[in-house]
C-alpha cells in the first residue's frame, strides 16, 4: 500500500532521512516512533507530498507521489501535528472546503460531516456558527481528523493525532483506526506516546537519525532484542541509555 | 429502467480553482480570530463599504481635472492614481495571503497544485484591486465624457484597461514575492518583505503628496507627445489604450507601442509569476515553515548584545527593575526578529515617520517661523509612534504565551508595560527624532532644530505612558485582530496632534519670543509631574486574571 524506496532529504549539510526503504502493507495500523529529529515529520511529508524528496520515492498504491501527486494525494488522508487549521472559517466552511477539493460535492459532505459529527460528539451549532480561531484544542484536532478521513482515503497518515483529544474522545478514535485497518485501510500512526502505539498498532518501525532501525510486530521486536517492554527496545535502540539514573541525580541536584 | 436512473450522476462539485478562491476570498477580508461569523461578517461588509466610499472621495480629485484636458493625459491620470492607491494598498495586503505560515500544512497535501493555489490568489488579489480600482474611477468614468475627443466608447475602453492594469499590478505583485520566496531564505525573506512594505508605505504617502502638485503643473496639462522616457511609465501605457478605443487629439501612431506595452507587460508578468516561479510557490511555501528551511542554519548565538546592552549604563540605570528588563528583552526581541509583528509594526507606523517631515518641507514656504514651528509639531508627533507601537506590540500570533505572565507571582503588570515602553522609546522614538534632527540640521545647515528638539526629548517619554492608563497592558498578550481597532486608531491621531501642537507650538514661539531655556524648565516640571501622575493612576489600574 505504501511504498518508500530510498528516501532521502536533506536540510542544508543536515541529512533528515537517508535512503529510507520500507514497505507498509495493507489493512495495517503501523506506529511510526523515533527520538525528537529522526526525521518521521520530514518522511511523512514527503509520502504526503509536501515536501521534495531529494533521492528516491514513495508509492501510494502504486502511485508515485512525486511524478502523479494529484493522483496520489487523493488517496491519502493526512492529519499534521500542528492542526493548523483556516481560523477564520467556521468549522462547517472548512470541511465543506476541504470536501470540495476531493471533488466531493456539499450535498454528499453534509451528512458525511454530520457522521464525524456525532462520532465526536461535536456541536453542530458551534460547528456552524464558530470560526475555527475560537474552538478549544480538541475541537480543532476533531475537525482537523475529520478533514483528513471525510474523503474515505486508502492510507492514513496521523502524526500526533491525539494531541488535544479528551480521553473519552481518544478511546473512540483507538477504536475507529482499528475499523479502519480491519477495512483494508493502510494507517501510520506517528507518535512519541509509546503506550498508545503498542496498544493500537500491529507493527512498529522505529527510526533514529534518518535511518530506519527496526520494522516488526512489537512483541518479535522485544523478543528479537531482550526488552521487556516497548519502551525499553525503544531506549535501547536509539542509544539513551540510564535515563532513570540521570533523572536521579539531576533532581538531587536541582533539590540540593 | 435506465441506467441514468438506476445510478443517478453524482453532483459534480466546483472546480478546484473555484474552491480556492473562494477560500482566499474569505480569508481577504475575515480576522483570524473572530468569535461569531455573523457579527465578523457585518463589521466586514461594513469596513469595506468604508474603504470604496474613500476611494471613491479620493477618485474626485483627478476627476476635477478632466475638463479641458485631452482624453488621454485624462486616461493616464486616472491611471497613475489608480496605480498610486489601489495597486499600493494591494502590495501591502498582498504578503499576508502569499505567505500563510501554517498553509503548507493544510494545503499541500490536498489533491491541489502550488500554481493553482498562486493562480486563486492572483485572481482574488486582482479582483479585490478592481474593486478598489473602480471605487477609484467611479467619477472619472463619468467626467472622462468631457475631456477633448472623448466619445461613449471611454467607458467601455476605460474600464478594460483598468481590469488589464490590475491584473498587471497584481501579477507584478505576486512575482516580486514570489521571487523573493524563491531566491531568499525565510529569515532574509522576512526582512525583504518588511522593507519593500515599508518602502511601499512611504511611495504611498509621498505619492499622495506629490501627486497633487504634480497635476497642477503646466508641462503635465499639455503635454502633447509621448517621448522615450514616458514609455517606462505603466500609466501611459494603460491610457494609451483608452485614447486608441475612444479617441483623442493626439496622433494615434505614437500610441500603439505604449498600448502594446500594456498587452504585453500584462501578459509576461503574468506568465513569469504564474507559470514561470508559480512551481516554486510549493517550496517557497514549505520554506516559511521553521522545520523545513533550506537556507544554511544559524550557528551563533542570539540575543547576546542585547543582554551585554542592557546591563552597561545608561540601560541598566534605566531598567533597574529584573521584570521591566526582562520585558524590555522581549519586546527588543520582537521588534526585530518576530515576522509578523515586523510587517505590522513598521509599515504601520511609515506614515507618521514621513507626513512631518512632509509637512516640513511643505511649510518651507512659509519662511523660518513657519519652519520652526513645523519641526516642533514634527518632532512631537513622533508620540504617536510610541502609542501605535505600544498598540502593535499588545498584540501577537504568540498570544497565548501570555499566559506565563498570569502564573508568574507579580504584583502588577505596570513593569512589563515600562520595559515594553521603554523598549519602544529606545529602538523607535529616540532614534527616529535624532535622524529627523539630524536630517534637518543638514538641511539648514544650522544648530537651531537641535535645541528645538529637546521640548520632543522630554516630551516622548512622558507621552508614551498614556496607552498605560487605558488600562492593564501586557505585551504580545492579545490576537492580532484586536489591533484593528479603527476608532482607537483615530483617537491616538487627534491626541498627538493635539499634544505635539500645544508643545511643539508654544516651544517654538517661546523661541521666537527669546524665553525657550524658562519654557524648557517649564515644559520638564509639568512632564515630571504628568509622569507621576500617570504612574500612580496606572498603580490603581487593577492586575485582572487572565480573560477566556
Amino acid at each position: 500500500m505504501i511504498s518508500i524506496q530510498g528516501l532521502t532529504k536533506h536540510f542544508g549539510a543536515q541529512t533528515a532521512v537517508d535512503h529510507l526503504s520500507w514497505e507498509v502493507p495493507p489493512g495495517m495500523i503501523v506506529g511510526l516512533l523515533g527520538p525528537n529529529g529522526a526525521g518521521k515529520t520530514t518522511t511523512l511529508k514527503m509520502v504526503t507530498g509536501m515536501l521534495q524528496p531529494d533521492a528516491g520515492r514513495a508509492l501510494i498504491c502504486g502511485v508515485d507521489v512525486t511524478t502523479h501527486p494529484i493522483e496520489a494525494k487523493r488517496l491519502l488522508g493526512f492529519v499534521p501535528d500542528s492542526g493548523a487549521v483556516y481560523e477564520s472559517l467556521t468549522g462547517l466552511e472548512f470541511l465543506l472546503m476541504i470536501g470540495a477539493l476531493y471533488g466531493i460535492h456539499e450535498d454528499e459532505a453534509r451528512p458525511r460531516i454530520r457522521q464525524f459529527l456525532d462520532f465526536f460528539e461535536l456541536d453542530e451549532q458551534t460547528l456552524t456558527t464558530k470560526l475555527l480561531g475560537a474552538y478549544s484544542k480538541g475541537m480543532r484536532r476533531k475537525v482537523v481528523i475529520t478533514a483528513a478521513l471525510l474523503h474515505n482515503p486508502k492510507v492514513v497518515l496521523l502524526d500526533e493525532p491525539l494531541d488535544g483529544l479528551d480521553a473519552n474522545a481518544a478511546v473512540g478514535f483507538k477504536a475507529l483506526l482499528e475499523t479502519l485497518a480491519r477495512e483494508g485501510k493502510t494507517i501510520v500512526y506517528s507518535s512519541h506516546v509509546l503506550d498508545v502505539v503498542e496498544r493500537v498498532c500491529n507493527r512498529v518501525a522505529i527510526m533514529a537519525q534518518g535511518r530506519l532501525l527496526v520494522e516488526g510486530s512489537p512483541q518479535e521486536l522485544q523478543h528479537q532484542h531482550g526488552a521487556d517492554t516497548l519502551e525499553q527496545l525503544f531506549t535501547q535502540l536509539t542509544g539513551l541509555s540510564g535515563l532513570e539514573a540521570r533523572a536521579e541525580t539531576f533532581a538531587k541536584n536541582m533539590l540540593s | 429502467m435506465s441506467p441514468a436512473v438506476e445510478n443517478p450522476p453524482a453532483r459534480r462539485s466546483p472546480s478546484p480553482a473555484k474552491v480556492l478562491r473562494s477560500l482566499f476570498w474569505k480569508l481577504l477580508f475575515r480576522g483570524r480570530s473572530a468569535q461569531q461569523a455573523g457579527a465578523q461578517k457585518t463589521r466586514r461588509q461594513m469596513g469595506l463599504g468604508l474603504t470604496l466610499l474613500i476611494y471613491a472621495l479620493v477618485g474626485l480629485m483627478p476627476a476635477l481635472f478632466a475638463k479641458n484636458a485631452d482624453l488621454f493625459v485624462f486616461a493616464c491620470t486616472l491611471h497613475g492614481c489608480t496605480m498610486m492607491f489601489a495597486s499600493l494598498t494591494l502590495a501591502s495586503s498582498a504578503g499576508t495571503m502569499l505567505f500563510m505560515k501554517e498553509e503548507a500544512e493544510i494545503l499541500l497535501h490536498r489533491p491541489v497544485t502550488p500554481q493553482q493555489m498562486l493562480r486563486a490568489k492572483c485572481a482574488v488579489l486582482a479582483g479585490f484591486a478592481l474593486m478598489l480600482a473602480l471605487a477609484l474611477n467611479l467619477a472619472g468614468f463619468v467626467a472622462g465624457l468631457g475631456c477633448k475627443g472623448a466619445t461613449w466608447r471611454f467607458i467601455p475602453a476605460h474600464l478594460f484597461s483598468t481590469a488589464l492594469l490590475m491584473l498587471f499590478s497584481a501579477s507584478s505583485i505576486v512575482l516580486a514575492y514570489n521571487a523573493c520566496l524563491k531566491w531568499f531564505g525565510r529569515e532574509r525573506l522576512d526582512n525583504i518583505l518588511t522593507t519593500l512594505q515599508s518602502l511601499l508605505t512611504i511611495v504611498m504617502v509621498m505619492g499622495g503628496q506629490i501627486m497633487p502638485r504634480v497635476m497642477q503643473l503646466d508641462a503635465f496639462k499639455h503635454f502633447d507627445h509621448v517621448s522615450g522616457w514616458m514609455l517606462a511609465l505603466p500609466p501611459l501605457w494603460f491610457g494609451a489604450l483608452d485614447a486608441l478605443i475612444s479617441g483623442t487629439t493626439f496622433n494615434p501612431a505614437t500610441l500603439w507601442l505604449p498600448a502594446a506595452f500594456a498587452l504585453l507587460a500584462t501578459a509576461l508578468t503574468s506568465w513569469l509569476a504564474l507559470e514561470k516561479l508559480g512551481s516554486a510557490y510549493g517550496q517557497g511555501l514549505m520554506n516559511l515553515n521553521e522545520s523545513a528551511g533550506t537556507v544554511k542554519e544559524r550557528t551563533k548565538p542570539r540575543g547576546v548584545w542585547l543582554a551585554a546592552l542592557v546591563k552597561l549604563p545608561p540601560l541598566s540605570w534605566w531598567l533597574r527593575d529584573p521584570v521591566e528588563r526582562e520585558s524590555f528583552k522581549l519586546t527588543t526581541a520582537y521588534l526585530f526578529r518576530d515576522r509578523e509583528i515586523k510587517l505590522r509594526l513598521y509599515p504601520g507606523i511609515m506614515p507618521m515617520l514621513i507626513m512631518p517631515l512632509a509637512m516640513l518641507f511643505s511649510g518651507g514656504a512659509g519662511g523660518a517661523e513657519a519652519t520652526m514651528m513645523m519641526q516642533g509639531f514634527a518632532t512631537c508627533f513622533l508620540g504617536m509612534v510610541s502609542l501605535q507601537a505600544m498598540m502593535f506590540l499588545g498584540c501577537s500570533e504568540h498570544w497565548r504565551a501570555a499566559a506565563f505572565f498570569y502564573v508568574a507571582p507579580l504584583r502588577h503588570w505596570s513593569p512589563l508595560f515600562h520595559g515594553a515602553r521603554k523598549a519602544v522609546l529606545c529602538w523607535l522614538s529616540f532614534p527616529v527624532l535624532i535622524l529627523q534632527t539630524a536630517l534637518i540640521c543638514g538641511l539648514q545647515r544650522s544648530w537651531t532644530p537641535l535645541a528645538l528638539s529637546l521640548p520632543a526629548l522630554l516630551f516622548l517619554p512622558t507621552f508614551s505612558l498614556v496607552t498605560g492608563l487605558m488600562g492593564q497592558w501586557l505585551p504580545l498578550s492579545k490576537p492580532p485582530e484586536d489591533v484593528k481597532n479603527t476608532t482607537f486608531g483615530c483617537l491616538m491621531m487627534v491626541a498627538s496632534m493635539v499634544a505635539a501642537g500645544v508643545i511643539g507650538g508654544m516651544a517654538s514661539w517661546m523661541w521666537y519670543v527669546g524665553h525657550f531655556g524658562i519654557f524648557l524648565a517649564l515644559e520638564a516640571l509639568a512632564m515630571l509631574g504628568a509622569t507621576v501622575l500617570m504612574k500612580y493612576l496606572m498603580r490603581d489600574t487593577p492586575w485582572v486574571a487572565q480573560p477566556e
